[in-house]
């Protein structure tokens, strides 16, 4: 699970808040842990941050820590709460390239998103959502070329001014 | 004779007599303790309103033969010699023992009491009969009394002082002491009428009661002798101590001189004046440092340490308790917390030395005061952690869970250490009021740095001096913790701002310099 506050622990470094949860639930060792955790940072491309603080790192690199936490775990699924709607401009495209790239891996990501570009390349599947109710979904070229429903019109629009 | 007692008793009669009193020096004001209890001077049971006691007696006695009315003012005991010479009342009449420290201080008429200290014991005790006897076993009496100087004295025998004689015979009577050492009039009040308790030995060293006069008031002190001649001499002072059932062969023999030669007793009246150069009030101080920092000092120290240690472990466990607990422990350790701030830590104390042992349960005075300081500060951790903890962000509780951890792992590894470092500042505020609060454990036996100051205090009639002194010591030993606390707190200062090496943080993992 990926925040949209990206919710890294401050007392902790970068590599440290990528060990803790497989120590604490996996019961894996320090250096099994390390050495897994240090693979995730080298494909998040911190492995030059690994020792520092949550406060002393850009949102793009923070976003890209909580990104290699999660996958720590090696979970089956990632999900993405609004991941890029917290950082500078500038800095989105740098969370995304990772989500690209674990996409292009096989991995399973369920993201909730405004990045619409993002998600014309890269989803496999769209659900356009309106007051917490499904108003359409199938595959991006689908929804994005021809819209069913008015509102998701409205909203593909908005999105393209 | 007697107690301090804890509370400070200022004089609702000096308050509202001193402003008439000072004009009209017909009253002759004279300053007791009526807290210290029978048969000196004390509430009448039948109608509290009214003090009585053998010295009542003797001051209307006075008052009539000075032609003037004599009029009772209130002031703690240990009190007594400040309060005279601040000008609160004319004389001190109230079991004050003629010493020469005091002699330093104030004048004192010839005696009106002879009489000594009283051994008193369970009634099925027989292997003490002596002072000798006493040797390695646990003796009470009252604080900053000529008693506890002669228990000093003998050695080996460990002392507990109380402020009042009643806590002392009670705790003679259900085991907490083996014996109990008093002037004779109290224990005839209170050890004697108690069928678990019976006296042994003779008397025990030498007291003398006399009236304290302030130095230059040379005058009233030679009428009060000639009225005290004339008492003893006409037979009337005796009447009063038949009357309260005091009468005694040290007293008769006492009397029996000053009738044959009153002359011989201007020793009691002739007060050597010994000023102190400040050399050697220096070094005087220098010898208060041994037992202040040697028996005080480390004393407060253990019950300030083992008391926070408590209260830190225990009001943690409160604030889990309130916070994530079930429904009902989560209500008791709210209530047990809102109790506890709410009530008097004294009382608290108060109940847990003396009430406990009514229903079995005996605590020593040091497990009694590092429990009570620790319970009720862990009131006040509790809070402190519970607001520490709520100050967390939710997502970090969220952000645990969300990676497998329990709700336990997730307070451990990643709430808690974050609220460490919120709590640092108050529970360095705790823990020092806390040092300081250690000093009200002297009502339940305990000697330490306050207690050892007010015997040192009351010995030597020096408050500032002594005051100081001991002040400065609090503060010294206070000092480390603050700076302990501020080392602790920048190691943990996770969150700061200012990038750079942070091999100091934390768990010291190499840090190389961030640059951004």
């Amino acid at each position: 699970m990926v925040f949209q506050a990206f919710n890294l622990f401050p007392h902790l470094t970068v590599l440290q808040n990528a060990v803790k949860a497989p120590m604490v639930v996996k019961g894996l060792n320090r250096n099994e842990a390390e050495e897994r955790a240090t693979e995730l940072l080298v494909k998040v491309g911190l492995e030059d941050r690994a020792h520092y603080y949550p406060s002393q790192l850009s949102g793009g690199q923070q976003q890209r820590a909580a990104i290699a936490r999660a996958l720590a775990m090696s979970p089956k699924v990632m999900l993405y709460d609004e991941p890029t709607s917290a950082l500078d401009p500038s800095l989105v495209s740098e969370v995304l390239q990772i989500m690209r790239r674990l996409d292009d891996e096989g991995m399973t990501q369920v993201v909730v998103t405004h990045e619409m570009r993002f998600v014309r390349e890269a989803a496999d599947k769209v659900i356009f959502l309106h007051n917490g109710e499904i108003v359409e979904s199938g595959r991006p070229e689908e929804l994005f070329g021809s819209p069913r429903d008015e509102r998701t019109r409205q909203f593909l629009r908005n999105c393209v001014q | 004779m007697r107690r301090n007692l804890a509370v400070l008793a200022i004089s609702f009669l000096a308050l509202v007599s001193a402003p008439i009193a000072r004009g009209d020096t017909r009253d002759l004001r004279w300053g007791g303790d009526a807290e210290g209890g029978a048969p000196y001077v004390f509430p009448d049971p039948k109608n509290p309103r009214q003090i009585v006691g053998f010295e009542v007696d003797l001051a209307s006695a006075l008052g009539r033969k000075l032609n003037r009315r004599a009029v009772f003012v209130q002031n703690q005991w240990d009190g007594l010699i400040p309060g005279l010479m601040r000008g609160s009342y004319d004389i001190v009449l109230n079991g004050l023992e003629i010493t020469d420290d005091r002699k330093r201080e104030i004048n004192f008429t010839i005696p009106y009491f002879a009489t000594a200290e009283q051994l008193s014991v369970r009634s099925e005790t027989h292997s003490i009969s002596s002072l000798a006897d006493l040797r390695g076993k646990t003796v009470g009496t009252l604080k900053f009394s000529l008693a506890q100087r002669v228990l000093e004295r003998e050695g080996g025998i460990k002392i507990l002082t109380y402020d009042g004689q009643i806590n002392a015979y009670e705790d003679l009577a259900n085991g907490r002491l083996d014996a109990v050492l008093m002037d004779w009039p109290i224990a005839v009040y209170y050890s004697e009428p108690n069928p678990k308790l019976r006296f042994v030995g003779g008397p025990i060293s030498q007291i003398r009661y006399g009236i304290g006069v302030r130095k230059g008031d040379e005058a009233l002190l030679k009428q009060l002798n000639v009225a005290l001649t004339d008492l003893i001499q006409s037979g009337e002072l005796r009447g009063i101590y038949e009357k309260w059932g005091l009468w005694n062969e040290d007293t008769e023999a006492l009397f029996a001189q000053v009738g044959s030669n009153p002359q011989a007793y201007e020793d009691y009246t002739r007060s050597v004046t010994r000023q102190l150069r400040w050399r050697d009030r220096l070094r005087q101080y220098a010898s208060y440092l041994p037992l202040l920092l040697g028996q005080g000092a480390p004393m407060t120290l253990a019950i300030s340490l083992l008391g926070m240690a408590l209260a830190v472990a225990v009001g943690l466990l409160l604030a889990l308790t309130n916070l994530y607990g079930p429904a009902l422990p989560a209500r008791t350790a709210r209530a047990f917390i809102e109790v506890v701030r709410g009530t008097p830590l004294l009382i608290q104390l108060y109940l847990i030395f003396y009430g406990l042992p009514s229903v079995g349960i005996r605590l020593s005075p040091l497990v009694a005061a590092v429990m009570g300081l620790g319970l009720n500060y862990a009131a006040y951790e509790a809070e402190n952690y519970r607001g520490a903890i709520q100050a967390i962000p939710r997502g970090q509780m969220e952000a645990a869970l969300s990676l497998g951890m329990t709700r336990a792992q997730a307070l451990q590894h990643v709430i808690l250490p974050q609220a460490t470092r919120l709590v640092i500042p108050p529970v360095t505020n705790d823990f020092i009021a806390l040092f300081k609060d250690s000093s009200i454990v002297s009502v339940i036996t305990m000697v330490e740095l306050t207690k050892v100051y007010g015997q040192l205090a009351s010995t030597y009639y020096d408050y500032i001096g002594v005051g100081i002194l001991t002040a400065a010591i609090y503060f010294l030993l206070g000092l480390p913790f603050v700076r302990l606390a501020r080392w602790a707190e920048a190691r943990l200062a996770f969150d700061s701002v200012t990038p750079g090496p942070l091999n100091r943080r934390w768990f010291g993992v190499g840090a190389k310099p961030a640059i951004r």
